[in-house]
């Protein structure tokens, strides 16, 4: 059985680091596709990537070993991604006055096309939705989980997820989007 | 039946947290209910589509650039060099860090060493350090029945970020409270020890008791005067209040 990840941070800290391996091997594609999600570019998800392994190293000493280490991780992914997201110019919003028939036929996407109209999408929100959609459907954290990852109570994670997936049902019907 | 009910039943229903009762409920709702049903719908069907959307691999080498900036722990400075290999770009990027860093730590190093501010940019607990280089007003020292420590305000051109470092004998709230015209908040940085934080429009509540600190940054929208006032409060009973006031940015 493979150890879990506390056992792994403290051997890790303890000069073993194999440990470390097998945690950027276990959180190396959750990382990075979390962090794409969050930003939509391959290479700005690759840094941010690189940035949250290197926090984690250098910070294991103040890891609190009474919280789960993914959440952790995460927390660092999704703050990584914001701090980024805040120093980027803002992507154009969505043109209202545009029809969706307008917009060329979405509708019946797969595969590749699909993801990369959800993801542009998903890109409209504002980053505190993006990242609730991001963990809940994209990652299948629970809501536990995401609370402690955002360090927000339950109730408001419900209220953010409920709250962002109706905006994000209203873009995707205004862009013409649904999967075949 | 409110709609509050069967939207949060529907989102649970997608969630699976509902129990059996409650997706009996939900069954016998969008049955009788046009809008409810018409609601789930909607609902299955965003959910469905983002299930269609599939994660991607992680670029090769990216592990290996990762461990080649990292040194190993035996042998680790305080600062392990980062390779980053991906983007041509990318060195000129860590180059202008560095010396931006650089600048600042000449800038800020000798007004954080005068004033012995419990700042550390290296400081971290799941959330990155904001860069300080803006002007900051004296730090403001509380000391209380039930809690003391510091509080202290730093105005940047374009954000104000506010530090606190906190000692609570009895669960406590801290409550921020700024003017939301005149600025927005934009995060929450260097958290340390065990509290919750909430924050809605003008106001950041920090709920917690022990040794805890933090950061938290707001966005100036308007570079007149403004303040932040810090109350303390038990069980809902004003204990104390502190104000801090910014100065006017030419």
């Amino acid at each position: 059985m493979s150890p879990d990840d506390e056992t792994l941070v403290r051997r890790c800290l303890e000069g073993d680091d194999q440990a470390f391996d097998e945690l950027l091997e276990r959180y190396e594609r959750k990382v990075f596709n979390g962090a794409l999600r969050m930003v939509n570019s391959r290479e700005d998800a690759l840094d941010i990537t690189q940035n949250v392994f290197l926090k984690v190293y250098q910070n294991l000493e103040r890891f609190n070993a009474r919280y789960k280490f993914f959440s952790w991780i995460y927390r660092i992914m999704v703050n990584e991604s914001i701090n980024f997201l805040n120093k980027r110019k803002p992507v154009d919003p969505v043109d209202e006055s545009l029809p969706s028939s307008q917009r060329g036929p979405l509708e019946s996407l797969r595969g590749v096309e699909l993801s990369e109209a959800v993801q542009d999408t998903l890109m409209q929100l504002k980053p505190d939705y993006r990242t609730i959609i991001v963990l809940r459907h994209f990652h299948g954290h629970s809501y536990r989980e995401m609370g402690e990852i955002l360090e927000i109570r339950e109730e408001m994670v419900k209220s953010r997820l409920f709250s962002g997936r109706k905006m994000l049902r209203d873009l995707m019907v205004r862009r013409g989007i649904h999967s075949s | 039946m409110t709609t509050e009910r069967y939207i949060e039943l529907i989102h649970g229903e997608i969630d699976g947290v509902n129990t059996p009762a409650e997706s009996a409920e939900l069954q016998k709702i969008v049955r009788d209910d046009g809008a409810a049903r018409e609601f789930q719908e909607h609902m299955q069907q965003l959910a469905g589509t983002l299930d269609l959307v599939d994660d991607v691999e992680a670029p090769e080498g990216l592990r290996e650039s990762i461990r080649a900036g990292i040194v190993p722990r035996a042998a680790a400075s305080p600062h392990p060099i980062r390779q980053r290999v991906f983007s041509p770009a990318a060195g000129f990027r860590l180059a202008a860090a560095l010396a931006a860093g650089l600048i600042l730590g000449l800038l800020a190093g000798p007004w954080v060493f005068d004033h012995e501010v419990a700042w550390n940019p290296t400081d971290f607990a799941g959330s990155m350090t904001p860069p300080v280089n803006g002007s900051a007003v004296p730090q403001l020292r509380f000391d209380r029945d039930l809690v003391s420590g510091t509080v202290q305000l730093v105005e940047e051109e374009d954000r104000i970020l506010v530090t606190f470092d906190v000692s609570a004998r009895a669960p406590m709230d801290l409550i921020f409270d700024y003017d939301f015209e005149k600025s927005i908040f934009k995060g929450f940085f260097r958290r340390e020890g065990a509290f919750d934080a909430d924050t809605r429009e003008g106001r950041f509540v920090v709920s917690g008791s022990g040794e805890f600190a933090g950061t938290l940054a707001l966005e100036r929208t308007d570079p007149s005067e403004t303040t932040v006032t810090l109350e303390y409060r038990r069980d809902g009973e004003l204990l104390g209040t502190e104000v801090l006031r910014t100065g006017t940015l030419e």
